[in-house]
């Protein structure tokens, strides 16, 4: 493959004209804003509940709105961080630094305009990225072999362990039984049938989408049904939505710089939206022009963690497209999307489904546009739901978990697995052990396994393969770095104090 | 419970999970003299044993910690209204499926959401008009996005 074959564009253009895409970008958008800015509904629960809306769609149009849900909750979780300290997503925790201080001045309206533009500013460099950068990866990436596959598998699950929060082993074990789940069903080589407890529903294995539906969805909703009594209000009038140009002008380099900082780190694997948020208001502390007003209601400390998160959208989406390797929770939850359309991402998506690929990039240019109109539009509106309550929310959420997983292959297994899903996800919660590397195991298991196998098949036997190819020793090294690095840090950290 | 046992209650269940796991692994057919990573058991005993490691891991982590943390807030099992609703959210989800098949799935779905709403809504203040108004719009969307628009064959109920 060539590296920036301009068919790869151009084989989707025709997409521009179909008025679904529009259609279901909209109100993928719409859908996604409204459940961002609702506390308590992550962006990753939001994309999980409604992957089963997409069924009947055709791949590009499912992904169309679900690359709208993921923009839009992204893009939501700022208008109640800002409103009323509460994130809405975990990628806007920064943005409450200094959105909520604006709000209590009255200045609401004008954060939530400042939070669009950057947001839209960010997403739209993240696009660009991803259409160059994700062909380019893809044509390395074809030259990986199985031992390359299982290091950058085992690179994502341990990344997403270190920075689960809490205990790193936690965080690995979690991902360990992620990938425990992935062996149910039938043995990728000998044919055997593992763990199917006699149930034919189990041979090809558990269902990703109901498991993610579960502890996503149904656990969120579980931890939340033992405190609904509270009702949040928002009183205060939006207004001042679009940003004069010397605001737009005063925040353009700090939009900019924050929104690398989102795809890189959005591209990084298992870093996603609420890392790339913070680094990136960490940095405007550091080297921003105002950095000693932050935290007082600055327009600076809502553009820069704005403007990363929805950059790290397209980012996140480079290593789950061209490796088939999530980067992180919300991308694991969209690979379950395109699998259950019968797309395997990997590099040869690039070869063989090429106008699919080009549609992503132009359905992720449409969320943005759509963000935009719809956020300036709209943030009033959204402002009044905040204060919905919880009672019509829960039950309604459950109803919709409980559906979808139905519809999946509409069997009423899916159900229980839901259920059992959604009570160990609720465990673990109350158990303090993350979520994300299960889902992320769980995903990467099947790929992980084959490969793993497959290398030591070949190699008959021997392990050092892994370490001979100099691409695999590297990933391996990596792992080891990210693993056993932050506690040789922590050491030397400590043994500087003591010499001190 | 603190934090402290029931990490160390939970590191020796994973244990006791993984050993579980190896015992069955073993039990799956394999081949003489081929590639010990060909046989079905192979993988699932190597997950085994990183998990026990793992788990053994988490005991040690917990033990070593430094002092006994004191919980301040209540556990929500003791609070007893969060632990009558937990329940009540359980035994209503499990009804699900079986009121599914009885009688189909928007009936399903209507008593469901009127149930959980009720019993969401404060002694004293509920309006049942309200409720039911409520409980019929969300089934009214969940049966027109799912039967109407994708065609979902859900089981033929009594009802609808």
């Amino acid at each position: 493959m060539e590296l920036f074959s301009f068919d790869l564009y151009l084989s989707g253009l025709h997409f521009f004209t179909n008025p679904l895409m529009y259609v279901a970008s909209f109100f993928g958008v719409l859908v996604g804003v409204v459940f961002g800015a609702l506390p308590g509904l992550t962006a990753t629960m939001t994309i999980a509940v409604f992957i089963p809306f997409t069924f009947g769609l055709a791949p590009t149009i499912s992904f169309a709105f679900l690359l709208g849900l993921y923009s839009g909750a992204v893009y939501g979780g700022s208008i109640s961080a800002i409103l009323i300290n509460i994130p809405g997503t975990p990628s806007a925790i920064a943005t409450s630094l200094d959105g909520y201080p604006m709000s209590q001045q009255g200045r609401a309206g004008e954060a939530i305009g400042i939070s669009t533009i950057s947001s839209t500013i960010g997403g739209f460099l993240s696009v660009v990225v991803l259409m160059f950068a994700a062909p380019a990866i893809a044509s390395i990436a074809l030259k990986f072999s199985a031992e390359e596959y299982v290091g950058i598998t085992l690179i994502g699950l341990s990344v997403i362990a270190i920075i689960s929060p809490g205990s790193t082993v936690k965080g690995l074990i979690s991902g360990v039984i992620g990938l425990v789940i992935g062996i149910v069903g039938i043995d990728p080589i000998t044919g055997f049938p593992r763990f199917i407890m006699g149930r034919a529903e189990l041979l090809e294995g558990i269902d990703a989408i109901p498991v993610m539906i579960g502890m996503y969805g149904l656990s969120e909703m579980l931890v939340q049904i033992s405190d609904v009594q509270y009702t949040l209000v928002v009183k205060q009038k939006i207004s001042k939505l679009i940003p004069p140009l010397r605001d737009l002008k005063r925040i353009i380099g700090t939009v900019i710089r924050s929104s690398f900082i989102g795809v890189i780190i959005g591209a990084l694997p298992a870093a996603g939206g609420s890392i790339a948020s913070l680094v990136a208001y960490g940095q405007e502390k550091r080297f921003g022009k105002r950095r000693d007003e932050l935290g007082t209601g600055i327009i600076e400390g809502v553009a820069a963690p704005e403007a990363a998160n929805n950059a790290s959208t397209g980012g996140a989406l480079i290593p789950m497209l061209t490796l088939g390797i999530p980067g992180d929770a919300m991308t694991a939850v969209l690979m379950g999307g395109l699998i259950i359309q019968g797309l395997r991402p990997g590099p040869l998506l690039f070869q063989q489904q090429m106008p699919f690929v080009s549609s992503i990039f132009i359905s992720l240019l449409l969320s943005v546009v759509f963000m935009c109109i719809i956020g300036l539009v709209g943030a009033k509106y959204f402002a009044k739901l905040i204060g919905f309550p919880k009672k019509y929310l829960i039950p309604a959420i459950l109803v919709f978990c409980l559906v979808g997983s139905y519809a999946i292959s509409n069997s009423i297994f899916d159900i229980w697995v839901l259920i059992i899903s959604g009570i160990v996800g609720f465990a673990m919660r109350k158990l303090s052990f993350p979520i994300a590397p299960i889902v992320l195991g769980m995903i990467l298991g099947p790929l992980f396994e084959s490969n793993f196998r497959r290398s030591l098949m070949l190699s008959e036997g021997n392990w050092a393969t892994f370490v001979q190819r100099p691409i695999s020793l590297g990933f391996l090294i990596v792992v080891v770095l990210v693993l056993v690095g932050p506690m040789i840090l922590k050491r030397f950290n400590k043994a500087i104090i003591r010499g001190n | 419970m603190t934090r402290k046992r029931s990490d160390i209650i939970a590191g020796i269940v994973l244990f006791a999970f993984s050993g579980l796991l190896y015992i069955i692994a073993g039990f799956m057919p394999t081949r003489q003299g081929s590639v010990q990573a060909l046989n079905t058991g192979f993988y699932p005993r190597m997950l085994a044993v990183i998990m026990a490691v793992l788990s053994m891991l988490l005991v040690l982590e917990t033990v070593r910690k430094q002092g006994q943390e004191t919980r301040t807030t209540t556990p929500w099992w003791k609070t007893k209204s969060a632990f009558t609703m937990f329940l009540a959210t359980l035994v209503l989800l499990v009804l699900y499926p079986f009121v599914m098949k009885l009688f189909g799935f928007a009936t399903a779905s209507f008593l469901f959401i009127t149930t959980l709403v009720w019993l969401l809504t404060e002694k004293g203040q509920a309006k049942p008009v309200k409720i039911l108004g409520i409980a019929v719009a969300i089934t009214l969307v969940v049966y027109i996005v799912f039967k109407l628009v994708l065609a979902i064959p859900f089981p033929m109920g009594l009802l609808i």
